[in-house]
């Protein structure tokens, strides 16, 4: 049971960890004129989850969780996620998020997490989010299946608020949508379970339109979120 | 646990962290014009500052402070926090901490660190995870109705400043009334008038914050 609590504590979106400021493509796939109305947004959902998420965040929450407070290690599997992030404001998103979420938890006092965040803030390691999630998450008592879930259900969450915030879809339609998507995470969830062991070899992405989105917003003049 | 000992620890070990500062208001009330004209009064009193500010949509005000002249440009850090300049100093105040710790870090001997609030409405407040001491920015062509609507941003400010005094004549305020109902509706606690055009008030200002937050 502590370790279901310790995850709805994780996985709520009123846990400071500056989330809030990223888009993560959705504002960029809007200035390109998609439709993200319920419907769209549902794809787009999907297509996160299943061709970014699936690829990059759960391998590198997994590594971590696994490699606990393991400095060395956790810096290898930074390193190699960094590597693999091709759109630059990705990257810099996950990282400030990261460095976000290691703050609160350093307050906190969480075990680990002011040790990673020395090491990021002396530039030892870049501190992408999923990496500082696994390590963290496990020393607050979740188990490696709900760092999973907590981590896919974090993607989904924050991307239908920004969009709520964007004015494309309502707060409620969002909702909707978002319910509508908790079958796919849990088949991912599951999926990613049966898969086993996974290394740093096997990140990977492939969701092209999501990433020249983000790279085109990161000129735009006006914009109500960092990426 | 000790927040002083986990900023510590988020900063350069084995000393005391460095005092920190919001500056909030409403939008164009004089939050950047304040800090401009604080900048070289905190510096002939010899602190070592650096400042953070929370652009919403750009980073028009980090660049303005950067190319003032008046500081170090590394000393000034944006926080690009999206369209959320409530969430950004209270519910989540993580990416402005972050930023806070990073300045800590980069310049070791920092003492003051002024965290500028993207404009809001009169009920934004500062947390206090963030800052130790806080200023709300208000400003006289606002309207001298604003201290008796009562937001919290104007009641619970450890200082309120009321701005733009010059505009007075040309606005129909009577200042000492505003003035007078402003410390009634704040149980008496300080309340300034600046001009941070001119300088009008500003080392009132500098010192009153020096006097809470550093010696
Ligand atoms: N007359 C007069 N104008 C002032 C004073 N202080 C600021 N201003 C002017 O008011 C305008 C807004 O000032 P800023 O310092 O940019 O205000 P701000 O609160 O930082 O604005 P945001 O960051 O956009 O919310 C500028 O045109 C300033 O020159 C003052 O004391 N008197
Ligand atoms: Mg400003």
């Amino acid at each position: 049971m502590l370790s279901l609590f310790a995850t709805l504590w994780q996985a709520d979106s009123a846990f400071p960890n500056g989330g809030f400021a990223f888009s993560n493509g959705v504002e960029g796939l809007a200035e390109l004129g998609e439709r993200l109305d319920g419907e769209g947004l549902a794809g787009v959902l999907a297509m996160t989850l299943t061709h970014r998420w699936m690829g990059m965040d759960r391998i590198a929450v997994a590594l971590a969780f696994a490699a606990g407070a393991d400095m060395d290690r956790l810096t290898e599997i930074d390193r190699r996620l960094d590597a693999a992030t091709l759109p630059a404001p990705q990257r810099t998103g996950s990282r400030r998020n990261g460095l976000a979420f290691l703050t609160a938890h350093a307050r906190i006092g969480t075990p680990s997490a002011a040790e990673l965040k020395r090491q990021v803030e002396r530039r030892h390691m870049p501190g992408h989010l999923p990496v500082m999630q696994g390590a963290v998450w496990r020393a607050c008592g979740l188990d490696a299946q709900s760092a999973l879930a907590a981590s896919a259900y974090g993607v989904a969450a924050g991307m239908v608020s920004a969009a709520v915030r964007l004015g494309l879809v309502g707060a409620v339609e969002a909702q909707r949508c978002l319910g509508l998507t908790l079958p796919l995470l849990a088949r991912l969830v599951d999926e990613a379970g049966r898969a086993g062991a996974l290394t740093c070899d096997d990140f990977e992405s492939l969701t092209p339109m999501l990433d020249i989105a983000t790279m085109r917003h990161a000129s735009s003049d006006v914009r109500l979120f960092s990426n | 646990m000790s927040t002083l000992d986990d900023r510590a620890a988020g900063g350069a070990e084995g000393r005391a962290a460095a005092a920190r500062v919001g500056i909030g208001g409403p939008v164009g009330s004089g939050k950047t014009a304040l800090i401009e004209a604080l900048i070289p009064v905190l510096h002939e009193r010899g602190v070592d500052l650096a400042v953070v500010t929370n652009d919403l949509v750009t980073r028009e005000d980090a660049e303005r402070l950067r190319r003032s002249g008046l500081i170090d440009p590394q000393r000034v850090s944006a926080v690009e926090a999206g369209a959320c300049p409530h969430t950004v100093i209270r519910e989540d105040p993580t990416l402005n901490i972050a930023a806070g710790d990073e300045l800590e870090v980069r310049f070791p001997g920092v003492e003051l660190i002024l965290f500028e609030s993207g404009g809001d409405n009169l009920a934004s407040t500062f947390s206090l995870d963030l800052v130790d001491w806080w200023i709300f920015v208000i400003d006289v062509a606002g309207g001298d109705d604003i201290p008796r609507k009562k937001g919290p941003g104007t009641l619970r400010c450890d200082l309120l400043v009321i701005n733009k005094q010059d505009l007075a004549p040309h606005v129909g305020v009577a200042l000492p009334r505003m003035v007078e109902e402003a410390r009634a509706v704040r149980g008496q606690r300080p309340v300034i008038l600046t001009d941070a055009r001119r300088g009008a008030g500003v080392a009132e200002v500098a010192d009153t914050m020096l006097k809470a937050v550093l010696f």
